[in-house]
């Protein structure tokens, strides 16, 4: 019977917090904002290391599908493209941010963020746009002026069966993804301010010239280069002041080097947190080649074998001839020996057209141990 | 509309089934916020996001469990979260003396008497036991809430947890005796300044 005392006076307290009249459907209902079906075909732009790359709308065919609303869609954009991406938004990493700013009747909502030591990842919604508009020159940056790089973005608009959303014309939810490891120590958050301009993709008016190339039997060929497209602004800027909370990943300093192929690798450090799991690579590229990149897997104590999935060069003093090699699972709760195997170093002449590849075999073994 | 209706109708994307989980569950898991939260604007935005998360993800729900103990698992879970990341605690400055002899934290709680000119007295213990509450860490409140609000046994706090009983008990032992004291460092603290 004792106890009957607290029970009451905690009900005695949440009654006179939240009455009994409380009625949050209007609200509920409003937020998910049913739309009439959209006979407009999906666009989805697909995960893509940017560097100095353009995103890319890919046109799906699908119609139809539940009607899902533009919030939930942000969770959908989440879940579906990358395991890191996935695991941050099911465990609730993220943080409900809400920050809304209409600019010529384009509303661009920054709906949740997430940060830990190698991403900064944020989703956003748009509505209003005449097109299903999306954002660019994006920039974000802290107190401190630092920039972080994007690094990876995904969306979705229109009608889309794969990532079961349906949205109206105009509205779009992306997501966007920032190298953190500008990130000095492990503080509690972030400060951060989020820059962008909404663009649409129209297509050029003075579309690329021709290419012509001999063949080596003595004819030729002419390449003709798809439609290209360009970016149209048509809003902004948008600024959006936010803080998030910083997890803090496990950092390894590996300080290793192996050789294969007359080529001296140095593994730097492998920094391991929710969103990804990021190893640094360096070594002097061979001549003949102006751009590098790299096929390796990562096994993990528990026997877990994981190919790399981007691999990116790193810019910044101290980190010429390094690339950042993501392994875009959570792997954080996993622990033991660890390998690190670049089975190939793959070099591009980008000057020559066609392009030729230079393939320099490994293996390059690395191990370290994860507490 | 029953809930398994509800839940049967969700599923196939109706936002009818949603409405009827809505007007059952959004009081008790709005008050369990509250309590946990001590904001009630936040526990409301909460319990919101849960339900919308709730409709997304309908589709993973197994329709052979009951709904109410899934969807307040995740709504305690969010506003410890939210508690924890925004370190909102309430600070208590009065020195607390340990008790050497543990007292049931009822036996503080003194039998609401009858009548009006009690009223004042209820509003004073409310007052301390809210102020009690928000002092404690996250965790040990939200043990408290699912206890004594929610009316969990200590098995199914720990399959809300993820925890075993052991550790279950072992938070709630630790969530009554922080209680305990922070509920007589306050009564303390009120009878001087009145």
């Amino acid at each position: 019977m004792k106890d009957q005392n607290i029970i009451k006076t905690l009900n005695e307290i949440a009654e006179d917090g939240v009455p009994a009249s409380l009625d949050m459907w209007p609200a509920i209902k409003d937020r998910l904002q049913p739309g009439r079906p959209s006979s407009r075909p999906a666009r989805w732009m697909p995960v893509t290391r940017l560097g100095r790359a353009s995103l890319m709308l890919v046109a799906l065919l699908l119609l139809g599908g539940t009607v899902y609303a533009l919030t939930p869609a942000i969770g959908q954009v989440f879940r579906a493209f990358l395991p890191g991406w996935q695991y941050v938004e099911e465990s609730h990493l993220t943080r409900e941010i809400g920050l809304s700013q209409t600019i010529d009747g384009v509303t661009v909502t920054l709906e949740r963020a997430y940060a830990d030591a190698n991403e900064i990842i944020i989703g956003y919604t748009v509505t209003g746009a005449s097109e299903a508009a999306h954002a660019s020159h994006i920039s974000l940056t802290d107190e401190q002026g630092r920039v972080f790089p994007e690094i990876a973005g995904a969306g979705v608009s229109g009608a889309s069966d794969l990532l079961g959303v349906q949205l109206r014309p105009g509205e779009g939810a992306y997501v966007s993804a920032f190298d953190a490891s500008l990130v000095e120590g492990t503080p509690l958050a972030l400060s951060l301010r989020l820059t962008m301009h909404l663009v649409r993709l129209v297509p050029a008016e003075q579309p690329a010239p021709a290419t012509t190339l001999p063949e080596p039997t003595g004819s030729t060929v002419t390449i003709a280069p798809a439609l290209t497209m360009q970016e149209e602004i048509v809003g902004g800027p948008f600024v959006f002041d936010f803080n998030v909370p910083f997890t803090p990943g496990q950092s390894i300093a590996a300080h290793q080097t192996a050789e294969a192929s007359g080529v001296t690798m140095r593994l730097e450090k492998v920094t391991i947190a929710p969103s990804e799991t990021r190893a640094i690579l360096c070594f002097a590229p061979p001549d003949g080649a102006d751009h590098w990149t790299l096929l390796a897997t990562l096994s993990t104590g528990d026997g877990q074998e994981i190919p790399v999935s981007f691999v990116s060069p790193l810019e910044g003093d101290g980190y010429e001839h390094c690339q950042r090699a993501s392994f875009p699972q959570p792997l954080h709760d996993k622990s033991g020996s660890w390998k690190l195997t670049v089975t190939e170093l793959i070099g591009t002449d980008l000057t020559q057209i066609p392009t030729r590849d230079i393939r320099l075999a490994g293996p390059w073994v690395f191990h370290f141990y994860v507490p | 509309m029953d809930e398994q209706k509800a839940i049967a109708r969700l599923k196939r994307g109706d936002i009818k089934g949603l409405e009827t989980l809505v007007r059952k569950y959004q009081v008790t898991a709005t008050r369990a916020a509250y309590l946990i939260t001590h904001d009630r604007a936040v526990a409301e935005e909460i319990v919101q996001a849960a339900f919308l998360r709730a409709y997304e993800r309908i589709g993973q729900f197994d329709a052979g469990r009951p709904f109410g103990p899934w969807f307040l698992r995740s709504v305690v879970n969010d506003a410890v979260k939210y508690v924890s990341r925004d370190g909102q605690l309430i600070s208590i400055e009065a020195e607390i003396e340990a008790e050497e002899e543990e007292t049931a934290l009822s036996d503080f709680l003194a039998d609401p008497a009858p009548g009006p000119e009690d009223l004042a007295e209820a509003e004073e213990r409310r007052q301390i036991v809210w102020d009690a509450l928000g002092a404690l860490p996250p965790q040990q409140r939200a043990v408290i809430v699912m206890r004594y609000y929610l009316g969990l046994s200590e098995a199914e706090i720990g399959k809300h947890l993820g925890c075993p009983l052991g550790t279950v008990k072992w938070r709630l032992h630790a969530a009554r005796k922080r209680l305990q004291e922070l509920l007589h460092s306050l009564q303390a603290s009120w009878e001087t300044s009145r």
